[in-house]
Formats: structure tokens, C-alpha cells, sequence
């Protein structure tokens, strides 16, 4: 039997006096492309949060590739050593350093010799069209640039997954559509698994294989989104799949 | 035409305050200083040099000092998982609002001869170069610590988020966080850069040779001449505005770098460093608490509190009536330089300069300043009373007031004024009905804090004070020199009690505004 890539095993995270995640349970195989989906403040950002380990869930247990990262209450691999990439809702670019400083940092950190770094770097560049911007600041950036560095940041690393948290929140629908369809093929050829927070159906149809459907911090339904429109568990679920185009149903 | 002309009005009351209280004596110093005939002679003389040189070299060797505990303990403090981190903050950073001449004195009782701890060694120590330092590091330390504390504070928790996931935490502090907080971090050292190299008191008292202590000798004891006084000012002028055009350089794209305005909900843990945070958060209060320890143990043995409180006549009521004034008056420039200052206004900029360039000038030049302005019969309404103080500070110290007020407004959204500029209101009652009553918390810990600066102000007290007027420090000043120890002990914890209050107030509103 194959190992999941991420096991997440009765999860519960407090923060502070709220249950922002009650009992979940769901795995991520690979090559697969996970949404988790759910109204604001049903727990998706937490549940990444804990998957990073940047919360420590209250019970329960988290395994990557086999290996448990954290169980109950217990922090037992730290976030830098998870081998997880994220593209954050609002980028998270650091302000001080060029596109191509962003892409290399973590593999700075990590180590990896400066050729091998160069190549990486420049490959991933590359490959998000931005090879003539690697060194400009994120300022410097349009918004789309920007969405794409912040992508590269995290295909640099050659991570054992990635997890996006509503990357496409902040645009207008046309550099929505435009970044989407980017998306799509940059998960096209995917090396890894994905978990893909979101709120809305059709980019959820565009890129995702599964969907979990997060409310009130317990899992409300989950299910491929044709299971899911079939049989709506909940209200949400009903106007998550309704939104979706007719071109991705 | 209302709006700008409510706006027009305002503005120019709160320059022409600022411009008398502040402006008017630095200008004072320096045409007197520039038109005095052979003022070069007097300037540029071996020993003259030496000094500036010395105490130039003597402030950045207490800056440093100060950079290398205040930034590390301003990060951990900051963003590490600390418990009870409001509490520690709260105790390393006290020696900030007392003058630094009551910690020289609890030190003093420590390490002087026939302290607690002391022996002639550390008394050697003590009355000399490596002691001033060492006194003036540990007392200015705590501001470079809450600017480094705000300064992280002010970083978006996903860029920290961003790091962690591929970097341990000393690499995320040292790579992102610092490069991304140096803005108020080079706030803070700059403010103690000027501090240290503006004091007075402490360097008399450990018997240390500073150039600011020559021109204040220039006014008091044996010698009175105002003139060579202000001759001996006009390089501290300069290095004044040297100061004010580097802290505009570090801010200029960062007007927000000391509003804290990240909301981070998970502290980060240091995992195998965790000790050496500690250690640091222990050197920090220690170095902080001794001092205050050391007065109260001397106060304590002889009974100092019975003869203190005999001895403190009307003194601590001096001290409140012209801080009160100064900082109520600053209060309400902060209203309109405050806010214009967060809303951009290029005015705003100029006047807050000026105030800036008052408040980094040693107390011993814009005193200078002052006798040079006031101190003539048809003035005597002012300088012969306690008028005299409350506007000297008020323009020494306007400018925590605008600033603490800036933050403040620079943390509502400007859409709220914009919507009752929409609905017709004028100026003036968009800062009454929408920013006072937002900000109102600011507003007061603006009057709150510099009040407390003005308490904790020696010089210009000592040398502008009516017959009649003496505030608490000076009179723990002149009794330090031949008063009973006890006593003058007592007398500066009576000090640290009057701060204590000031500061429980503001904690209260701190409290409050994070409940709200």
C-alpha cells in the first residue's frame, strides 16, 4: 500500500479560547491536487498553518511521506525541515530582496552550492516568464509578476508539496483568469503533491482533483467536485459547486 | 475656502508656538555665536576640539552598546516565545523615563566604594570613561530596545511565516526580520547616539569630561558668559541637524516603522537557543533593576524616606505643574502636527523638524538659547517664572508628543475622514469629531509620555529655574553634592514613584487599546 504524502489524522487546533479545527482527518496522495474549500473563518489558513507547523495542533497527528511531523501537542519536525513550500494569500514577498533573491533564499539557507543554486534559480525564472525581471524588487513588480515570483519561490525549492492559500484572492477577474490559467499548467507537470485553499468552485475546477470542505473547523464533505455537486452535504457545499463555470464542469 | 483656511489657522498656531518655544532660542544661539567677535579663537582651540572629539567618540561607544543588547533583546522580545514578555519590556525599559542621573546614583550605591557590592576597584571603575559608559549604555539601552520591539512588531507575520518554512529562526531574525526592522532600529541608536552624547548630569557627577558639560559650565558656578556659551554651542547645532536629516533619511519611506502594526499570533520558539534568549531577557532586567535597587537599600538603612520627605518642600509639585503645562500644550500640537504628519503634509514635515532639531540639541545649548531670548526685562514675566520651564520643555519635547500621535492616527484609515470631509465637515471638526475621538488613546499616552520626559529633564531645569521654581531633579542634583546619601536616595525613588504612576497610566491605556 502507498504511503500517503500528507496524513492528517484527527486534527484539533485552538488558538486561544476558539476551536479553529475540530477532529479532521483526510490524506493527500501523490501527484494529487487537493482544495480545501469553506466559508471564511472555517479553519482552511489554520489547517495550513498546522500542516507548516507554524500552529502546533492541540491532538491528533500529521504525517509527511510517511513521517510524523507533529502529534499531539508535540512540535517533532520543525517548519524548515517539513521540506514544504507555500504561496501565501497575500505573497509574502520580502520587500528587501530582488525576484531572484526571493527564489534563492531558501535554498541559501538549505545550502545548496552556489552553481546549483544559479541553475535552479534561472531555470524556475524561466520557466514563470521572469527572466528579465530577477532583479527587480517586488515593487517593482505588477501584480501578476509578483503572483509568479511567488510561485517560483515555491517550485525552486523542489518541495515534497506545496500548498497555496487562496492565491488568487487579491486580483481583478481578468489577471485572475490569466493567473489561473498559468497555474494550470505550471500543476500541469506536477512534481508534487498540492493543497489548494479556496473559496471559489471554478478555480477549484481548473486545477484541483479532490476537494475537503472545511466548516466550522470539522470536514463537512469531501469528494471530487462532481461527487460533490451530485449531492450537496451543506449549504456551502451547494453554492461552491453552483459557482462553477459550465466550461469546467 | 473653510476647510483650508481651519486648516490654514491651525497650522500656523502650532508653528508659531513651536517657533517661540523652540526655533526662536536655537536661532538665538546661533547668530549670537556666529556675530560674537573671536568666537573662532574660542572655538577651535586644542582642548575645545579634544573634548567634542572625546565626547563624539564616548556617545558612539555607548550607541554601541546599547545596538548590541537593545536590537537582540528588541528581537527576542519581539517575536520570540517569551513568556510574560509585556512584564520583562516593562522592567528593562523604566531607566528610560527616570533621569539618567538617579540610575548613576543607584549604581553609585552599588559599585562605589562603600557600596553594597563595591570596593575601590569598582569605584575606580565607576569614576571614569568605561563607567560612564557602561551607565549611560545600561540606562539608553531599553530605547533602542522598544524601537527594535516595534520595529519587528511592525513586520508582516507571513514574510516571518515565508522564512520559517525554509529557515530556523536565528536565520529568519538575522535575514529578513533585521533588514526589514533596521529602519527604527537606526531610530533607536540614533536617539541614543544623541542622548548619550547630550548629557550632562551623569558625566559631572562620575566626574568625566564632556564638551555639552563646557558650555553648561559657561553658564553656571564661577563663570557666567552666554556668549562663549553659544560660541561653544554652534557645533552641537550642527551635529543636532546632522541628526535630524539621518533619522529623516532612515524613516523616509518607512513612516509607520515603529507603529507595530503586525498582528502576530504565533510567537516564534528558538528551539536549542531558547536559553540564550532568556540570558539575554535576564541581562536586560538586571541591568535595569539594579540600579533602582541599590537607591532603595541606601534609602532604606538610614531612614533616608523621613528626612526626604521633609526635604522635598514644594519640589514634586514644581515638577508636575510645568510638565503638566508643557506636555498639555504639546498635546494639542500633536492634534494638528500629529496628524498632519501621518496625513503627509509637507508643513507638517518642517515644523516637526524643527521640533525634531530642539529635542536632539543638548538641554545645555537650547538653555543657552533660552538666557539668550528671554533674559531681558521685557521678557522678565516669562523668564523669571515658571513660565520659563514649561516652555523650554515644551519645546524640547513637543516632539514625542507629535510623534506618539502620528503613530497613532497613522493606524486609522484615512476613508474616515475622507467620508465626513465628504459629509462637510471642515477641518477642525474632522479632527474633533473623527480623529480625536478615534485616536483619543493616543492623544493621551502622547501627553502621558511626554510628560514623563519632562520629569525626567535635569538640565534644563537646573538651568532655567525661578527662585522658588526647583523641581524634584534639581533639587536631587544640588543635594547629591554634599546632602546626606540616604536621603538623596529617598529623594530620587520619591522620583521614580511619580514616573511610576505616569507609566501605570499608560500601561492602562496600552491594556485598553488591545482589549478594544
Amino acid at each position: 500500500m502507498t504511503v500517503p504524502a500528507i496524513e492528517v489524522r484527527d486534527v484539533s487546533v485552538a488558538l486561544g479560547r476558539v476551536e479553529a479545527l475540530r477532529g479532521v482527518s483526510f490524506d493527500v496522495k501523490h501527484g494529487e491536487v487537493v482544495a480545501v474549500a469553506g466559508p471564511s473563518g472555517s479553519g482552511k489558513s489554520t489547517l495550513l498553518r498546522a500542516l507548516l507547523g507554524l500552529t502546533v495542533p492541540r491532538s491528533g497527528s500529521i504525517a509527511i511521506e510517511g513521517q510524523t511531523v507533529s502529534r499531539d501537542g508535540r512540535l517533532i519536525v520543525p517548519p524548515e525541515q517539513r521540506g514544504l513550500a507555500m504561496v501565501f494569500q497575500d505573497l509574502a514577498l520580502w520587500p528587501h530582496l530582488s525576484a531572484a533573491g526571493n527564489l534563492e533564499f531558501a535554498l541559501r539557507v538549505q545550502g545548496v552550492p552556489r552553481v546549483e543554486r544559479d541553475r535552479r534559480v534561472s531555470a524556475v525564472l524561466a520557466r514563470i516568464g521572469l527572466s528579465d525581471k530577477a532583479g527587480s524588487r517586488p515593487s517593482a513588480l505588477s501584480g501578476g509578476e509578483r503572483q509568479r515570483v511567488a510561485l517560483g519561490r515555491a517550485l525552486v525549492q523542489e518541495p515534497r508539496a506545496i500548498l497555496l492559500d487562496e492565491p488568487l484572492a487579491s486580483l481583478d477577474v481578468l489577471l485572475r483568469a490569466e493567473m489561473l490559467s498559468f497555474l494550470r499548467s505550471m500543476l500541469s507537470d506536477r512534481p508534487c503533491p498540492v493543497v489548494y485553499v479556496t473559496h471559489d468552485g471554478t478555480e477549484a475546477a481548473a486545477v484541483c482533483d479532490r476537494v475537503v470542505v472545511l466548516e466550522s473547523g470539522r470536514i463537512a464533505q469531501t469528494g471530487t467536485l462532481a461527487e460533490l455537486a451530485g449531492a450537496p452535504a451543506t449549504e456551502f457545499v451547494q453554492a461552491f459547486t453552483g459557482n462553477i463555470r459550465r466550461e469546467h464542469v | 475656502m473653510t476647510v483650508n483656511w481651519q486648516r490654514t489657522a491651525a497650522f500656523a498656531v502650532a508653528a508659531f508656538v513651536l517657533v517661540v518655544a523652540a526655533g526662536v532660542p536655537l536661532l538665538a544661539v546661533v547668530l549670537q555665536g556666529i556675530a560674537r567677535p573671536g568666537g573662532g579663537g574660542e572655538l577651535f582651540t586644542a582642548r575645545a576640539l579634544e573634548l567634542f572629539t572625546g565626547s563624539i567618540l564616548l556617545a558612539g561607544q555607548v550607541t554601541s552598546f546599547a545596538v548590541l543588547l537593545g536590537v537582540s533583546l528588541g528581537v527576542v522580545l519581539g517575536l520570540g516565545r517569551i513568556p510574560g514578555r509585556r512584564v520583562w519590556l516593562a522592567l528593562h525599559a523604566m531607566p528610560v523615563f527616570l533621569p539618567p542621573l538617579l540610575l548613576a546614583l543607584g549604581w553609585f550605591h552599588l559599585l562605589g566604594r562603600e557600596g553594597l557590592l563595591g570596593n575601590v576597584q569598582t569605584s575606580e571603575w565607576l569614576f571614569a570613561r568605561s563607567g560612564l559608559v557602561f551607565v549611560l549604555g545600561s540606562t539608553l539601552t531599553p530605547l533602542v530596545t522598544l524601537c527594535t520591539f516595534f520595529g519587528v512588531r511592525g513586520v508582516e507575520p507571513a514574510l516571518v511565516d515565508a522564512g520559517r518554512i525554509v529557515a530556523r529562526p536565528v536565520t529568519v531574525m538575522a535575514r529578513i526580520v533585521i533588514p526589514l526592522a533596521w529602519p527604527a532600529m537606526a531610530v533607536g541608536a540614533l536617539l541614543v547616539f544623541t542622548l548619550s552624547f547630550a548629557e550632562v548630569a551623569v558625566p559631572m557627577f562620575l566626574r568625566v569630561q564632556v564638551y555639552p558639560a563646557t558650555v553648561f559650565a559657561r553658564l553656571g558656578g564661577l563663570v557666567y558668559a552666554p556668549g562663549e556659551a553659544a560660541v561653544l554651542a554652534l557645533p552641537v547645532v550642527l551635529l543636532a541637524l546632522v541628526i535630524v536629516a539621518a533619522e529623516r533619511a532612515a524613516l523616509r519611506r518607512h513612516a509607520g516603522a515603529l507603529s507595530a502594526r503586525g498582528d502576530r499570533k504565533e510567537p516564534l520558539s528558538f528551539g536549542a537557543w531558547t536559553w540564550f534568549a532568556w540570558a539575554l531577557v535576564a541581562a536586560g532586567v538586571i541591568l535595569s533593576s539594579m540600579p533602582l535597587a541599590g537607591l532603595l537599600v541606601r534609602a532604606m538603612r538610614e531612614n533616608g524616606f523621613s528626612d526626604a520627605w521633609a526635604r522635598l518642600g514644594t519640589t514634586a509639585e514644581n515638577s508636575l505643574l510645568v510638565a503638566c503645562v508643557a506636555a498639555t500644550v504639546a498635546a494639542l500640537l500633536a492634534a494638528v502636527i500629529g496628524h498632519g504628519l501621518a496625513r503627509g503634509s509637507l508643513l507638517a514635515r518642517w515644523i516637526d523638524a524643527l521640533a525634531l532639531a530642539a529635542f536632539l540639541t543638548p538641554a545645555a545649548v537650547t538653555g543657552v538659547g533660552a538666557i539668550v531670548t528671554w533674559n531681558r526685562p521685557a521678557t522678565a514675566w516669562i523668564y523669571g517664572t515658571m513660565a520659563i520651564l514649561s516652555l523650554c520643555l515644551l519645546g524640547r519635547y513637543a516632539v514625542v508628543a507629535i510623534r506618539v500621535f502620528q503613530a497613532g492616527v497613522l493606524q486609522r484609515p484615512v476613508s474616515h475622514e475622507e467620508a465626513a470631509a465628504v459629509g462637510g465637515a471642515g477641518y477642525l471638526h474632522r479632527i474633533a469629531g473623527v480623529v480625536v475621538p478615534e485616536s483619543w488613546r493616543s492623544l493621551i499616552a502622547a501627553w502621558l509620555l511626554c510628560l514623563v520626559f519632562c520629569l525626567r529633564d535635569v538640565e534644563t531645569a537646573i538651568l532655567l529655574y525661578p527662585p522658588g521654581g526647583e523641581t524634584l531633579p534639581v533639587r536631587i542634583f544640588t543635594l547629591e553634592a554634599n546632602g546626606p546619601e540616604p536621603t538623596v536616595a529617598a529623594l530620587a525613588l520619591f522620583h521614580v514613584a511619580l514616573t511610576l504612576a505616569a507609566l501605570a497610566l499608560l500601561a492602562a491605556l496600552a491594556r485598553g487599546r488591545r482589549t478594544a
